[in-house]
């Protein structure tokens, strides 16, 4: 008897690989992802109700916040990869000494998020940082970075793709690596101009790239927090206020955990259509590419 | 044709002397601030390079505040961490590399869903959890919690290097009698270990870095380094100096082991990320 | 079967167990406290003088308890209210929290605090015999006291002589109008038409901050921002207009700080103490210790000015509480009865709340002259919100929306009044 459980449990099965990456997204992820939908429909005393859905409907600073994440998701994304891909084309042109340049533009990414942000805050500082009085000595105006709530989400955009950009450019970087010299040569034989060979070529071929790499570039901006908090705090008057953040404040410091379960229910879901959307949208575009 | 070549070099190296520059302006000014006096920073207007050199901010960052032992907290969290999540993610990305199972695609979707979620999406749940668990603020209770990000990085990474194993070394392995497992430890791990190394690696300093969940779940005994340099700014004075100069004692360690380990590096997180 | 004999020698037993327990009860009721382990300690501000208090103090339990360890944790105090409210709640808070007073009526209410009458009557304190009893006033539910005051403090205006005497200004200012001319007196300008000193500086963030330097403002205008029974927000009034206009009206001049939107009051009071600012709104504290101490220059103290007079301060200073999910409470008391006894009290903030260390000291020089006055006549309790945090916040948000331009006055007066009757709303709910 003994035996033969011995003999069923010690037998080679593949379940028993995934055992303790179970245990820990089962705990981890599943339980919270499921139990912020029980606390969403519940209220403090314990009775179910949707009046946290509701409630947040009608609150501005929830669709505030769902504005600047939007916004901001849109700026990150577009000057990601538009850096990205300029550098990546830059780098491939293999000249001398682009090993060194591609080392170097990794170090932003490398630093540790919080570190980044300390020394951003202080160059963007009204009085005492150093980049409004270059460009006051240069062109003799003042841009007060962080003190106008309709820009001040720019310039931490600015700020998140100085980091983000080596990143994206060392995948395009790959991408571009695996278009074979081949095709390059065909081009000059048929005698097709730089543009051409970008548009026609370049782009096209690296279209599964790019797409990953967007998906990418599209949830890890969502998902921000420490550039918020650590630059602004979600000021001037909640202008930067991103969605994570606004889920811990009203969540965590307000202390209404049914209410911020909702509010992180709705966020979630909106994450998740994105990407699926993104990628249905996506895969379509490619077979149309091809 | 050749001068256009040359024009088109010249301005090539142009943009990326740019970028570099644009790159590193940060990290100079991170050094300068850190190493003058506190009162040159509050100069209207700012200036350039200060004439004094000092590393009293250097000091009064190791001897008078806690980011020593923040920094300790952080080693403790992120190897603790990466331990933990080395021995979740190998044997699933093993499995994922090599087994031709039933649910394989629907395994590789969860992983990869699993890395698109939020970190506020299972926020208020686990303060609730691990305030009742008594987890709060301890070292074990944050290290585990930095799984939720660091797991599905990781399983994806290693699935990625051991895929590039030809399956004849197992197969050879498998031939001399031993079992499947044991081929995984005596023959694919030692062949895949830079690989995982820089999986570990990478890990790590997710952990290092990561701020949400820290900043929720530890209050003074499990403060990590991150969440020690943004509460840096207190009350009687907004030290900048003592902060660039922790900022740059929480930066060096992850750049110095960047340098040394940046082609395993890279090679891991290109090949993870864009094969998915 | 239940013999006589173990009848009796179990009722025996019992007896005598009920007797050492009565006996050991009120034994430990005056029993010296037991230190041992380790002592979480939050304070706020890194100012010298408490770090010397807090490191000494640690210093001396250390010694005195051979194996207790202090940990001492400074928390900004833009994190002060939040930080301390997230961990009370989720039981990882530390074992003395120094907080500002206006806290911990709220901390009181939602139940986070410890009573402290035992733990201070076992190491030997009469709380309510060697402290004003006013200051217990927002900490206490009957005889049960949850605090130990440390300091009292109420706000001032401070200038910088030199400037002002060669601005030919004798006075200090005295009401709005006078801070509003001398403050557009005192900006001065470099050839180029920059701004070299900045003629008054108040704090554009950081929600403590603001409450402590705008609702004064709006006392003086003859509004408040609640009832007395903190019922109903009475924000939306023609005071509040009228102090939110004054306080905005530094900025949209060009007299306080571009940065002013960064900048809290830390910001600030460091451009007073470097030069860059002429007049600023500080504590007696943050002055003597950064300006007095080094003799950077000479300080100019004055009544807080209001709109046709003297304004009201809110009364501000540190209490000492133990949080109630705190896990070496015994440690916490020597902690605080050695911080908050006579030496401690000598060592450190501005004003001492023991009533023998306030007595024997001078504060009635020109420096400290106008600090005492404001403390002893011109001072009264802020409104207790439960979540102090909040409500400041509140009005953080209201400042900073006019300020920038991208609300009305009248919309964020409104917007602040709702959120503040919201607040208020859920307070009494309870």
């Amino acid at each position: 008897m003994y035996a033969r459980i011995k003999r069923t449990l010690c037998r080679e099965r593949i379940i028993y690989y995934f055992i303790p990456a179970i245990i820990v997204l089962g705990t981890l992820a599943l339980y919270p992802l499921i139990n912020n939908l029980w606390l969403s429909v519940h209220v403090k005393s314990g009775q179910w109700s949707i009046g946290n859905y509701t409630r947040l409907f009608g609150d501005k600073w929830f669709w505030n916040a769902m504005l600047i994440t939007g916004k901001w998701m849109l700026v990150t994304v577009a000057g990601e990869l538009l850096v990205g891909l300029l550098l990546a084309n830059l780098i491939n042109l293999k000249m001398r000494g682009t090993k060194l340049f591609r080392t170097v533009l990794m170090i932003p990414w490398m630093t540790p998020m919080i570190a980044v942000c300390t020394v951003w805050a202080w160059m963007y500082n009204g009085d005492f940082g150093i980049l409004n009085y270059g460009i006051n000595k240069l062109l003799g105006t003042d841009i007060l970075f962080l003190s106008s709530p309709s820009t001040a989400i720019l310039w931490l955009a600015v700020v998140y793709i100085w980091k983000r950009s080596s990143f994206v450019m060392l995948m395009y970087l790959s991408g571009l690596q695996g278009i074979s010299e081949d095709i390059y040569d065909a081009c000059k034989i048929d005698g097709a101009s730089w543009r051409t060979q970008l548009f026609k070529v370049t782009l096209p071929l690296m279209f599964p790239v790019i797409r990953s790499v967007l998906l990418i570039s599209i949830i890890t901006a969502m998902n921000q927090f420490t550039i918020a908090y650590s630059i602004t705090r979600g000021g001037p008057s909640r202008s930067t206020e991103l969605m994570q953040m606004y889920i811990y404040n009203t969540g965590i410091a307000g202390f209404q955990y049914n209410y911020g379960a909702a509010a992180s229910t709705i966020f979630l879901a909106v994450v998740l259509c994105l990407a699926v959307v993104y990628i249905f949208a996506t895969e379509k575009a490619e077979e149309d590419a091809f | 044709m050749k001068k256009r070549k040359a024009a088109h070099s010249a301005l090539a190296y142009l943009i990326l002397t740019a970028a570099v520059a644009m790159a590193l302006f940060p990290y100079f000014w991170m050094i300068t601030c850190a190493v003058r006096e506190q009162k040159e920073l509050f100069t209207i207007p700012p200036k350039l390079l200060s004439a004094s050199v000092s590393l009293d901010n250097f000091t009064y960052v190791l001897t008078r505040t806690r980011i020593p032992a923040y920094m300790l907290n952080s080693v403790i969290i992120a190897t603790s961490a990466t331990l933990m999540c080395l021995v979740v993610a190998i044997p699933a990305g093993y499995a994922l590399a090599r087994f031709n199972f039933k649910s394989r695609k629907l395994v590789s979707s969860g992983v990869i869903l699993f890395k698109l979620l939020p970190q506020s999406a299972a926020l208020i749940p686990l303060f609730i959890l691990m305030g009742k668990l008594g987890l709060m603020d301890t070292h074990f209770g944050l290290s585990y919690v930095h799984l939720f990000t660091m797991v599905p990085f990781a399983i994806w990474m290693s699935r990625g290097f051991f895929k590039t194993v030809p399956v004849a070394v197992e197969e050879a392995a498998l031939i001399d009698g031993c079992s499947k497992p044991n081929a995984l430890l005596r023959v694919v791990l030692p062949i895949t270990a830079p690989g995982l190394f820089s999986v570990g690696v990478y890990a790590f300093m997710l952990s290092w870095e990561e701020f949400i969940f820290a900043y929720t779940f530890t209050s003074s005994r499990a403060k990590p380094v991150s969440v020690g340099i943004a509460l840096f700014l207190g009350e009687d004075a907004n030290l900048w100096g003592a902060v660039m100069a922790s900022a740059i004692l929480m930066g060096l360690p992850v750049l110095i082991v960047f340098f040394l380990l940046q082609d395993h590096f890279i090679k891991g997180i290109v090949g993870g990320a864009v094969k998915g | 079967m239940l013999s006589a004999k173990k009848l009796w020698s179990m009722l025996l037993c019992l007896t005598m167990l009920c007797a050492m327990v009565t006996v050991g009860a009120s034994a430990a009721a005056s029993e010296p406290l037991k230190v041992q382990g380790e002592i979480v300690v939050w304070y706020s501000g890194a100012s010298e003088s408490r770090v010397d208090l807090y490191e000494w103090a640690k210093a001396v339990i250390e010694k005195t308890y051979p194996g207790t360890t202090v940990t001492l944790e400074v928390i900004p105090m833009a994190e002060l209210a939040s930080r301390q409210m997230t961990a009370c709640q989720s039981g990882m808070g530390p074992d003395v929290m120094s907080q500002p007073i206006a806290a911990t009526n709220g901390f009181m209410k939602l139940g986070l605090l410890e009573p402290v009458n035992e733990l201070m009557a076992r190491a030997g304190r009469d709380l309510l015999g060697e402290f004003n009893p006013d200051f217990f006033a927002l900490m206490r539910d009957g005889d049960t006291l949850y605090g130990v005051p440390q300091s009292r403090t109420a706000l001032a205006l401070v200038y910088n002589k030199a400037m002002l005497e060669a601005a030919g200004l004798t006075e200090a200012p005295k009401t709005w109008a006078d801070v509003q001319a001398y403050a557009e007196k005192l900006t001065q300008k470099d050839a180029a038409g920059n701004v070299t000193v900045y003629g008054f500086a108040l704090p554009g963030t950081s929600g403590s901050h603001i409450w402590y330097r705008l609702i004064p403002e709006i006392w003086g205008a003859g509004g408040d921002i609640c009832d007395a029974e903190m019922k109903t927000a009475t924000l939306d009034s023609e005071a509040t207009r009228k102090a939110l206009e004054y306080y905005c009206s530094f900025y949209q001049n060009g007299w306080a700080p571009r940065s002013m939107l960064e900048n809290d009051q830390t910001a600030c009071s460091q451009m007073f103490a470097s030069g860059a600012v002429a007049m600023t709104i500080e504590n007696v504290s943050w002055i003597r210790n950064n300006i007095l101490k080094d003799n950077l220059f000479e300080v100019g103290v004055a009544l807080y000015p209001g709109m046709s007079g003297t304004n009201t301060a809110g009364l501000g200073g540190w209490n000492a509480c133990i949080p109630a999910s705190a896990k070496n409470k015994e440690g916490a008391a020597a902690f605080i009865n050695l911080v908050t006894g006579k030496e401690g009290m000598e060592k450190q903030l501005l004003m001492p709340a023991l009533t023998e260390v306030l007595a024997a000291g001078d504060w009635t020089d020109s420096f400290y002259g106008p600090y005492s006055t404001m403390l002893a006549d011109h001072s009264r309790d802020f409104p207790a919100f439960e979540n102090a945090a909040a409500a400041q916040n509140v009005i953080m948000n209201m400042v900073q929306s006019v300020l920038t331009g991208s609300a009305t006055m009248d919309d964020a007066i409104a917007g602040a009044n709702a959120e503040i009757q919201a607040l208020l709303d859920e307070q009494n709910a309870e």
